[in-house]
């Protein structure tokens, strides 16, 4: 054979071998290009999502109350399905198509999660006419929202059986029998420190009953240091108080003084005061409180609340004596939520992880369902060492079982889910950053899968935290307003006892650490024309200004000291090695303050005191 | 003398399809699956950046680590832009309407100088890479096709989008 045959056998065979597996590359490439195309529409989805939601909950007055929030979740969802339609340029079909490909979305909250997935109506007995078919469609797949979940778990050993509740900060539920006594309690939890200069160091909560003071981190709480709030609605500023998650006002038009005998001491109120609260419409609405007479009490409870604000303080005393309890020290005259007096202390000090009854579940088989064991991170003691540092076991114990609870209730979901799309829906494994901002955030969790990549099938999620929430009070949540009418976070370091707003003053006003909502436009929708209005302004001459963000901290972040190292692992451990007393106390009454009068997540209010539970939140003036 | 002219031809045609044809097609797939490991590495890190909203130097150093494990040295862009709200605010209560918000921008070498970069809900991040050395293909391409000039990148890869989470914190 002559050599130039051999050259075109060789070529012969050489060609087609290149070609196919340059195609086979190709294909590889343009799949794993896709899927990475696929990863970032996803997230985009997920934040249009997001946004829809918190424009909803902003400005929604109601937005606490869970018949509410369900609609603003289901109108994010929506979004969700529009934005993916738009995404993932189906835009000739509906959304309802994309719904085949997704097999849940999560809504993390702040105690609890749900999960909007399909689910088999099984709602029976009904007449078929009287149905909304819209909504419900009796034995048929519906998607929508299942059962809320909380981040809870169960702890069972001798006398004792009882659930925990937790929540993404340091508040936690107490449900069920300790010690062959029942208990439904909920509160802050702090650790609590013997002595003042324990306290000092940053251990937890310190009680002088010589005048009735609490002492956190240096900073003294007293029932006399009260504060007057105030903020703009439209052009016109008025004094309000946060009550049971609702913003009241006091409106003055007229005055006409009475003096009144209150706590044994003189006050002079305005008869003519009245109260309102925005509603949805952003009308003033005030209907919640009647008019004054010499036996409304309710009348002199929502004035005192607004002029002699004392949250901070309640909510340091709540917590020492709720942590007290929690940690064996009897506190007397005790009742727990349901208003019952306990007469012994709980003490969980010595309560282990390997009680939680989650503990003993088969390690192997959780882990090949991709769930991690709570055995995986040891046995150990909860409420032990500083409760409120980030580090601290409880705070690692609250974030496994947030953990546990979402992996064992996600992962059923997705696999029990079939479309005509995709016969076979495996959760993802989520990574490790992702789940810290699931752990510290509320945020939206979204899977996609079964899409066609080519040579296979697209399986991702994505996971984006909500940072505008009214849910909770986050520690960084507490913005300082200085001097210059500007506003900067808490860890910002140009901030110093002269620059710091002086709003206080002499027994009048109130500290400056705002919580950070109140810096967000809110809209007016109660007139002709619909306006917009910045509740934290000020006047300068006869305008009224917003109060502008900060560019060191808040438009920039050249000037934020960092958060999260090894020697600053929180705000507290921030606060504490602070050298700026003002700054601090300021910052520990805001953060008292805000998270007292947030919107009580468990709802035993309404069970004992009716329809108005801000009873609640009076009950202390 | 024909028939060896021929010969040479055959010898020039079979070299070049026996060696220079294969090496130019490996040398372009090689190329096509570093671009593939360039994206992969691009969209992470920016995708990671949106989503914690904090650009680290750990994130960073692992960015480019892996842009140099494939053998080749890259120009790395980042540009953020920061969203300035106070326009708005500044405009007043009132008549405010969407759009009134400004952005400014940090290049490379200011968002280099201030890592860890905190970011917040609303900035945007691009990222740019670019290759800056000749690769084999672009080499072998130059070299047989005769394009002068090497501006024409064999490895590029861009990824951008809005930041979703504002953060304090490195790690809780």
């Amino acid at each position: 054979m002559k050599i130039q045959s051999l050259a075109i056998i060789f070529i012969i065979i050489i060609m087609p071998i290149t070609i196919v597996l340059s195609e086979y590359i190709n294909n590889k490439i343009t799949t794993a290009t896709t899927e990475l195309e696929y990863n970032t529409r996803l997230l985009n989805s997920t934040y249009d999502s997001i946004k829809a939601y918190q424009l909803n909950t902003v400005n929604n007055a109601f937005g606490d109350v869970t018949n509410s929030k369900i609609s603003d979740i289901e109108a994010a969802v929506t979004t969700f399905y529009n934005s993916l339609a738009n995404n993932f340029n189906f835009t000739g079909y509906k959304a309802t198509v994309m719904k085949e490909y997704v097999p849940a979305v999560a809504f993390t909250l702040y105690d609890g999660y749900y999960i909007y997935s399909p689910f088999k109506n099984t709602l029976t007995g009904v007449e078929e006419s009287k149905v909304d078919k819209n909504y419900s469609k009796p034995d048929a797949i519906t998607n929508g929202l299942k059962p809320y979940i909380y981040y809870s778990a169960r702890y069972v050993y001798d006398t004792s059986d009882f659930v925990i509740n937790y929540t993404l900060d340091n508040y936690i539920t107490l449900i069920g029998i300790i010690n062959n006594n029942y208990v439904y309690d909920s509160g802050f939890l702090y650790s609590i420190a013997d002595t003042r200069d324990e306290s000092n160091k940053g251990n937890g909560i310190y009680y002088d009953s010589l005048d009735n003071s609490y002492w956190f981190d240096g900073i003294k709480f007293t029932a006399g240091d009260t504060e007057e709030l105030k903020e703009y609605i439209g052009e016109k500023e008025y004094s309000y108080a946060r009550i049971n998650g609702q913003k009241y006002y006091l409106e003055e038009n007229e005055v006409e003084e009475e003096t009144i005998n209150y706590n044994g001491q003189n006050f002079s109120i305005n008869k003519k005061a009245k109260f309102f609260f925005i509603d949805n419409k952003g009308a003033k609405n005030y209907s919640n409180v009647d008019a004054y007479n010499a036996t409304n009490s309710n009348f002199i409870k929502y004035y005192f609340a607004i002029k002699k604000n004392k949250s901070a303080y309640i909510y340091y005393k709540k917590a020492y004596e709720f942590s007290s309890m929690i940690l064996g020290k009897k506190i007397d005259n005790y009742y727990d939520k349901t208003k019952a007096k306990q007469d012994k202390a709980y003490s969980l000090n010595n309560l282990n992880t390997s009680k939680a009854i989650y503990y003993g579940n088969d390690e192997s088989s959780l882990k090949k369902s991709g769930i991690t064991p709570l055995s995986e991170y040891g046995d150990f003691k909860i409420f032990e060492g500083n409760i409120h540092s980030a580090n601290s076991n409880f705070n690692k114990h609250r974030k496994e079982i947030i953990r546990y609870v979402i992996e064992t209730n996600m992962a059923p979901a997705i696999s029990g889910f079939s479309s005509d799309a995709n016969i076979e829906f495996v959760m993802p494994k989520i990574s490790e950053t992702d789940w810290e901002t699931i752990q510290n955030d509320i945020c939206e969790i979204t899977f996609l899968q079964g899409l066609n990549m080519g040579s296979k099938k697209y399986n991702g999620y994505s996971v984006v935290a909500n940072m505008l929430t009214k849910e909770y009070v986050d520690e960084d949540d507490i913005y300082i307003l200085k001097g210059d009418n500007t506003y900067c976070k808490a860890n910002d370091s140009t901030l110093n006892e002269t620059n710091i707003k002086n709003t206080k003053g002499v027994n009048n006003g109130y500290y400056p650490g705002i919580w950070k909502i109140n810096f967000e436009r809110k809209r007016d929708i109660s007139g002709d024309k619909e306006k917009f209005y910045f509740p934290m302004s000020f006047k300068n001459g006869e305008k009224i200004e917003s109060y502008l963000g900060s560019y060191t901290s808040i438009m920039g972040s050249s000037g934020v000291n960092e958060i999260g190292t090894s020697d600053v692992p929180d705000m507290y451990s921030y606060m504490h090695h602070n050298k700026e007393h003002l700054l601090k106390e300021i910052y520990y009454k805001a953060l008292g303050r805000e998270r007292w009068c947030s919107f009580n997540i468990n709802n035993i209010n309404y069970e004992i005191y009716g329809n108005n539970a801000n009873n609640f939140f009076l009950e202390d003036y | 003398m024909g028939d060896s002219a021929t010969t040479i031809i055959a010898i020039f045609l079979a070299a070049i399809l026996m060696f220079v044809f294969p090496l130019m097609t490996m040398a372009d797939k090689t190329d096509d699956t570093v671009k593939l490991t360039v994206q992969t590495a691009t969209t992470d890190f920016t995708n990671k950046v949106r989503t914690t909203g904090i650009l680290s130097q750990e994130d960073y150093d692992n960015f480019i680590l892996t842009l140099s494990s494939t053998n080749n040295s890259y120009d790395a862009e980042i540009v953020v832009q920061k969203i300035d709200e106070n326009p708005a605010k500044k405009a007043g209560g009132a008549t405010v309407q969407i759009g009134d918000n400004v952005y400014y921008t940090m290049y490379t070498t200011q968002v280099l100088e201030s890592l860890p970069l905190n970011l917040k809900e609303g900035d945007i991040i691009s990222v740019t890479v670019k290759n800056t050395n000749n690769t084999i293909a672009t080499q072998l391409r130059n070299f047989m096709y005769k394009v002068t000039g090497n501006e024409s990148k064999a490895i590029t890869a861009q990824s951008s989008g809005i930041v979703t989470k504002t953060t304090t914190k490195t790690t809780k």
